[in-house]
């Protein structure tokens, strides 16, 4: 059983819980163990049915993807031979002889990288050993320390902001018109505002769009919502198929949100974005420029939707309106399609046929 | 004196040791006309024949008449010649000497001294260049020193004849003419007491050895730091359980996480075993790689130049075992 | 009857020959009863040789002993209790335990030490002789005739010779080593041959005999205190095994016969009846001998063993 990777980080992350005891069965699908990422919580869950052999990795360890954290046997009783790992480059040594049956899964460890694992509070088995024989050595654990711990979250906002500081990026604002969701939106209190401009970002990013080359998933668009929690700023990904009813999509992304907020994201849950969104309307901002993600090409920032005018042939009306800007990366697409992508998704909140709604 | 060579210094713990204490005697083949290393030159003259005498070739007597001499209250100084002579004398050195003290519950003591010489040198051959440590450490009651400098030299003679117990002192034939600024210090002989020394800092890993191995492992740390590599190098001085206090060496293992203990003695069961089990103890959180052990050939000590030159540790054999010791 | 003075001493020195006698008596039945951890070297056919030199010695001498000392240190005056216990391996024994009966040690009465290396103190007496050269005192070493077979004895006469050391050899010649009779040993019956071509002069007596001990011993002393080394070969008897336990099937019984009529304490008691002195006396010596070693034995049994952080 071995940490997936997940989404866009290969740094693993600490083991928060174990849900599974050694011995315990296990279905696919059942949740093992809670993993704090440096971008969230993530459930990780069984790919094979069995039973929870030795766990290598305790709580609070911190372990790398790809990391050996506990063996699946097919019967209980298995345990103490069990963790005999696959051979592969991340499997732990563990001598064949019979008589090491109870400490396998034993890593090939220094004295000293074992004290500073322990320090550190890092799994050893998550480590990949530089040391003859690829014995793990202190400064393999530290240099896995020096990516995971403490500094674990701010440090992933400054890789975060570091790559996307590093890309030239414009920016591109449309105030957008959308007086016509105000009564709708009333009628279902589940479905915010935030859900209608997921709906049209969906929409306006077809597969093969110039801002969306190249689909990520065959489940949609992969949008990156920002989220703040206690532990910082979250970035769970939503799938968002283009026909994807407006419910639906408010349902999944409560669901996501609430995950995200009680640190109990699943592997799904951590995809990379092909899309940042942030709304912080409901907090009075009119405009933003929301932060990309690396492997993002655009962030979409929305502010309040509030009442304003407009000018239509010298006559002034009253209506709702929103300010959306995108934050392009221009490797990927310059002004001119930035400004297009706006323009789908103002089409779509302003003339589109309408929402669509699971049912009416 | 600026400066005084290592025989010098033995010469001189012995002379003064002699003038201050009249119980303090040395026996031994040829002692009475300075000895095949010159060590004992002028003693006779200056002290007599009574006090300095030349032994028949008869070792294992001449140390047991001097345990006999000693639980009579002498202090008597044996001149093993070479340290290969020791096997003849080790059943007086372990079987009585070594276990007065204990049988007679403290009611009688043997204040021995044994000056033993050892070490490859100049094709001396099988018979004439061994060393023997490990089996003298072995025996709880006898003190064991190697030192390696001409102060430590001096003191240690001083200060093997202010024991109560039987003190061998295990010269080195390569390290009789080396030269060493002499201290000022060194004439104070009551502060002293052998303990491990750090003969050059460094942060990336730890060599332990003693005697005239301590040079060959400065040398190579020299090489290393060239490389980028800078060597902790300590001189343990002290080498019986008695005597050795490997705390500072252990503390020295915490910073580097690295060691290789390096002697002329054969590899295996040689007292580099010792010292790893016992770092191994101290330390064993600080080691980042398994203790290494650097030692001579095992084979007896061959005759001819160049393979006596194969046979002992070299620098580049100690500047390749730290580079191990660093992958 | 009067005793004179003379025959005071004489059942003085029985009393003490009885004594060992009795007190390895008793260590061979308590070998036998399992009370005693180790190795037992019994010196049943050596008591007179052990007294009648001890007899010759002032308390300035300093004795030095081999694997089968017990007669030497006793007849040096040491308390049977101590060597008893040390020989039970008891915290009061004369070692602490730490010995047991071939590593006795007492210095409180001149005895400087057994060993379980055959030859291992003979040098140590050189040394000791000629660190004590100005005291008066000399150094008496015992040692077997299977010694005289060492390279250490050889080494020890040439430096004892070359150097004039007041060393008194004193070597026990039962005619065994352990169960090789001394013509396996060597083709040089005596020991004492070895010693004449060094120039120690020499004594070979019968050493079951106590008087003669005695006084050769006391000529052989004289020699030494004149600052050179001698040499006194007492031919003796081994009336036990060479260790307890030992079924000699390597003796005759003819030879084992042979040895039993030199019984040297038979042969003292025997003087002392000639001498005038009265069969009830001896007998009242000997009834307290015994009465002696009862309690000593039952005392030992019931002493404490040592504490293991104290050793
Ligand atoms: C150096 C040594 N070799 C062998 C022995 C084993 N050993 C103990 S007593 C003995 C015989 C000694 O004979 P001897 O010296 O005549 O003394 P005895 O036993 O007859 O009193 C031997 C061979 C020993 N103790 N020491
Ligand atoms: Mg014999």
């Amino acid at each position: 059983m071995r940490i997936p990777r997940l989404g866009l980080s290969e740094a693993g992350g600490r083991i928060l819980a174990w849900h599974k005891r050694e011995g315990d069965p296990v279905e696919v699908g059942d949740v093992l163990l809670e993993l704090e990422t440096d971008k969230a919580s993530v459930e990780v869950t069984a790919a094979t049915a069995g039973y929870l052999g030795r766990i290598a990795a305790p709580e609070g360890a911190v372990v790398e993807s790809g990391a050996v954290v506990a063996w699946i046997t097919a019967s209980p009783d298995e345990q103490v031979h069990a963790g005999r790992p696959s051979p592969g480059p991340e499997a732990p040594a563990v001598s064949p002889s019979p008589h090491q049956g109870a400490t396998s899964g034993w890593v090939r460890a220094s004295p000293y990288a074992r004290r500073r694992a322990a320090e550190l509070g890092i799994a050893l088995a998550g480590v990949t050993g530089s040391g003859p024989g690829g014995r793990v050595v202190a400064r393999d654990v530290e240099r896995l320390a020096r990516g995971s711990t403490a500094g674990r979250w701010r440090e992933a906002v400054a890789r975060r902001l570091q790559a996307t500081v590093e890309a030239p990026e414009f920016w591109v604002t449309r105030t957008m018109e959308v007086a016509r969701w105000i009564a709708p939106l009333a009628q279902h209190p589940q479905v915010t505002w935030t859900d209608l401009f997921l709906q049209a970002l969906a929409v306006s990013l077809p597969a093969g769009s110039p801002l969306r080359p190249q689909p990520r998933s065959p489940s949609g668009l992969q949008v990156g919502l920002a989220v703040a929690t206690d532990q910082g700023l979250l970035l769970p990904v939503l799938a968002l198929p283009s026909d994807l009813p407006l419910e639906a999509i408010a349902e999944r992304r409560k669901a996501l949100l609430a995950r995200a907020r009680r640190g109990q994201l699943q592997d799904g849950d951590l995809g990379e974005p092909e899309l940042v969104f942030s709304n912080l309307g409901m907090f009075g901002v009119d405009r933003f420029m929301a932060l990309r993600d690396p492997s993002a090409p655009v962030a979409v920032a929305v502010g309040r939707v509030g009442e304003g005018v407009r000018v239509e042939g010298g006559a002034i009306r009253a209506t709702w309106l929103v300010e959306v800007t995108a934050t392009v990366d221009h490797r990927v697409a310059d002004g001119a399609e930035a400004a297009r992508f706006l323009q789908q998704v103002a089409r779509y909140l302003e003339q589109g046929e309408g929402a669509r709604w699971s049912q009416g | 004196m600026a400066d005084w060579t290592y025989a010098e210094a033995l010469r001189e713990g012995l002379r003064d040791a002699m003038a201050e204490d009249p119980r303090v005697i040395v026996l031994g083949e040829d002692v009475a006309y300075g000895g095949p290393f010159g060590v004992t030159r002028g003693l006779k003259e200056a002290f007599g024949s009574e006090r300095v005498r030349n032994t028949p070739i008869s070792e294992a007597a001449v140390v047991g008449f001097a345990t006999g001499a000693a639980l009579a209250g002498y202090r008597p100084v044996v001149e093993v010649m070479f340290m290969d002579f020791l096997t003849l004398t080790l059943d007086m050195l372990v079987n009585q000497a070594a276990k007065y003290r204990y049988l007679a519950q403290d009611r009688l003591r043997v204040p021995l001294v044994v000056r033993t010489q050892a070490g490859v040198l100049q094709s001396a051959g099988a018979h004439h260049s061994q060393s023997f440590e490990s089996w003298l450490v072995h025996v709880p009651g006898i003190s064991v020193l190697a030192p390696s400098t001409a102060g430590d030299a001096y003191q240690a003679i001083r200060w093997a004849l202010r024991q109560p117990d039987p003190v061998v002192v295990m010269e080195h034939k390569a390290l009789y003419g080396r030269r060493t600024v002499r201290e000022p210090a060194e004439d104070v002989a009551a502060g002293w007491a052998p303990r491990a020394t750090r003969r050059r800092a460094g942060q990336d890993a730890t060599v332990v050895s003693y005697s005239a191995m301590v040079y060959t492992a400065l040398e190579a740390a020299e090489r290393l730091a060239r490389e980028g590599v800078e060597v902790e190098v300590w001189d343990l001085v002290g080498l019986s359980d008695s005597v050795m206090d490997l705390g500072l060496v252990a503390e020295a293992v915490q910073r580097t996480h690295r060691v290789l203990v390096v002697h002329e003695a054969v590899r295996t069961g040689g007292f580099g075993a010792e010292v790893a089990a016992r770092l191994q103890e101290l330390a064993f959180d600080g080691l980042d790689a398994p203790i290494e052990r650097l030692g001579a050939k095992a084979s007896p000590v061959p005759f001819s130049p160049p393979l006596e030159k194969a046979y002992l540790p070299s620098v580049e054999d100690v500047c390749q075992a730290v580079r191990d010791l660093m992958a | 009857m009067e005793q004179t003075t003379d025959q005071a001493e004489w059942l003085q020195r029985y009393r003490l020959m009885y004594l060992i006698r009795t007190f390895e008596e008793t260590v061979a039945r308590l070998v036998r009863q399992g009370e005693v951890p180790g190795f037992v070297h019994l010196s049943m056919g050596q008591e007179a040789s052990a007294v009648g030199v001890m007899a010759a010695l002032g308390p300035a001498d300093v004795v030095y002993s081999g694997h089968r000392a017990h007669g030497h240190l006793l007849a040096r005056g040491a308390d049977p209790l101590a060597v008893l216990a040390e020989i039970l391996g008891k915290r009061d024994g004369l070692g602490g335990g730490r010995g047991g009966s071939m590593h006795l040690i007492d210095p409180g009465v001149g005895f400087w030490g057994a060993t379980g290396v055959v030859g291992g103190t003979i040098p140590l007496a050189l040394g000791t002789a000629w660190a004590r050269r100005e005291s008066g005192g000399i150094a008496v070493v015992f040692f077997g005739d299977g010694a005289s077979t060492t390279g250490i004895f050889h080494e020890s006469l040439n430096l004892a010779a070359l150097w004039s050391l007041p060393v008194l050899f004193c070597c026990e010649n039962n005619g065994y080593a352990e169960f090789s009779a001394r013509a396996e040993q060597s083709p040089v019956a005596y020991a004492s041959r070895f010693a004449e071509p060094y120039g120690i002069a020499t004594a070979r007596v019968d050493g079951t005999e106590l008087w003669t001990v005695i006084r050769q011993a006391q000529a052989a002393v004289q020699a030494v205190r004149e600052g050179r080394p001698f040499f006194l070969e007492l031919e003796v008897v081994r009336l036990a095994g060479h260790y307890e336990g030992d079924v000699q099937t390597y003796r005759s019984a003819e030879e084992r016969e042979q040895a039993r009529s030199r019984d040297p304490v038979w042969r003292a008691r025997q003087g002392l009846l000639d001498s005038g002195i009265s069969e009830g006396e001896v007998a009242q010596v000997e009834e307290e001998v015994k009465r002696q070693m009862r309690a000593v034995e039952d005392q030992a049994l019931a002493m404490q063993w040592p504490e293991p952080a104290a050793g």
